[in-house]
């Protein structure tokens, strides 16, 4: 039964059912958490089936000017709760990037020894903790920025719970004797430092806040034991 | 922080946010969600090329290839807020809208036969422009191909037919004269080993 409906996951893939077939198989897939991964797959992969055709280099006349003409008085779908909706596959994809990290550090007391100075003796178990509900948060909004020289800073931010969870991957060497600290910057005053990472350490997870009144956050490269003020910002990454 | 204000804003050294060529196809796909119009005017650019060649390829007409490609981008103003990075990318949403609609549309004609006989007339008139080609879009075809090329012929024959003909999986059958589970599997391994030689998977994206 559902075993055999899912012999269709490539025929559903490629759009080479019928309407009947169609409805049954998007049943079997609501109720299917790894086959609707499975069919996301194959979906990604015959879609890459149009890379063999050829781009339709000439644009007939008119169709822009009609498409855009058409969209503008078109009213759009609203997501019941668009943000919330995205956010649990962003979420779903920080958890697996601090279980990846986690498990690339071997030891995890590495990978969190964040240097805390307020709470020095936080453990890894409440740090997860701590993780997990700021990701977990209905409110939680996701923001992405580059790194000068490469990597990747993640930022899943909740009003509600006044902290977010920073992710950093793959950042370049900070160089001998340096180490990337983090900062919190409000909408006026001075930048508040949020965490320095171990010297030379370019990888990260961790938790920062509170948020009130901060519009942006930043990550600077500094000497090894961290700096009052940011020196050589090498990402600014805004909060709104 | 004994720095003044001026001081340490002249130090701040932001970063682009976004790459600085053109706004990636998800991104503009979350600002149309968003009703944004001049983010919709790129995203048409940044695709159109694609959804007519997939429309041209499975309606084999151009009449038809355009009215499907305005459906489509009109579907995709309408529901960007659906599109869901975790699912997979943004110009694989809309190549999905597009092959949908156009199947759709081969299927309420029944042309099957009329599409036979125009193929040669409509493949005179497409521009195989290859020298304008990016390099990365000849790489990604190459890899397409060479996947493709590992497939086994029943394999590669049930994907290609359904995929770029616009057959249903039964319609496949009949014209490979294989039963029918044979064709559902086919499809269904054939695209597991085309996922797997292309590395297609899911939840990597940064």
């Amino acid at each position: 039964m559902s075993g055999d409906i899912h012999t269709l996951a490539g025929a559903y893939a490629l759009d080479a059912v019928d309407d009947l077939e169609r409805t049954a198989f998007e049943r079997h897939l609501a109720a299917c958490e790894t086959c609707r991964l499975e069919v996301a797959e194959l979906r990604e992969t015959a879609a890459r089936l149009a890379d063999d055709v050829p781009d339709n280099a000439a644009l007939p006349a008119g169709l822009r000017e009609r498409t855009l003409a058409l969209a503008a008085r078109t009213p759009q779908e609203r997501v019941d709760s668009p943000t919330g909706r995205r956010l649990g596959g962003w979420r779903q994809w920080v958890a697996a990037a601090v279980v990846a990290a986690v498990a690339a550090a071997g030891s995890s007391a590495v990978t969190w020894a964040l240097v805390d100075r307020n709470q020095p003796d936080r453990t890894v178990a409440e740090q997860t903790r701590r993780i997990a509900e700021v990701i977990g948060a209905p409110d939680a909004r996701v923001f992405q920025g580059t790194i000068d020289g490469g990597g990747s800073a993640t930022l899943v931010a909740s009003a509600q719970r006044d902290q977010a969870v920073v992710v950093l991957r793959d950042l370049p060497s900070p160089g001998t004797g340096r180490a990337y600290q983090l900062w919190l910057i409000p909408t006026t005053g001075a930048a508040r430092q949020a965490g320095l990472l171990p010297g030379g350490d370019t990888t990260a997870t961790t938790v920062v806040g509170p948020l009130v009144d901060v519009q942006a956050f930043g990550v600077s490269n500094e000497p090894e034991a961290g700096s009052p003020a940011p020196t050589d910002v090498v990402a600014l990454l805004p909060l709104e | 922080m004994g720095e003044s204000g001026k001081d340490r804003v002249r130090r701040w050294r932001p970063v682009a946010l976004s790459s600085p060529q053109a706004p990636s196809v998800e991104e503009l796909l979350r600002q149309v969600g968003r009703g944004d119009q001049a983010a919709f005017a790129s995203l048409f650019d940044a695709v159109i090329g694609k959804v007519l060649g997939l429309a041209s390829r499975v309606l084999r007409n151009p009449q038809l290839a355009e009215e499907v490609a305005q459906e489509v981008m009109v579907q995709v103003w309408r529901t960007a807020a659906r599109f869901d990075a975790e699912r997979g990318s943004g110009l694989a949403w809309v190549l999905t809208l597009t092959h949908r609609r156009a199947v759709d549309r081969v299927r309420a004609e029944q042309a099957l036969t009329d599409r036979t006989e125009r193929v040669a007339a409509m493949d005179a008139q497409v521009p195989h422009d290859q020298v304008a080609e990016a390099v990365s879009a000849r790489l990604d075809r190459e890899q397409v191909r060479r996947c493709l090329g590992r497939l086994t012929d029943l394999q590669r024959e049930a994907v290609t037919l359904a995929y770029y003909e616009g057959y249903t999986y039964r319609q496949v059958a009949e014209r490979l004269d294989a039963p029918l589970p044979t064709i559902k599997s086919r499809m269904r391994d054939g695209l597991i080993r085309m996922r797997d030689c292309l590395g297609v998977t899911m939840g990597e994206r940064a």
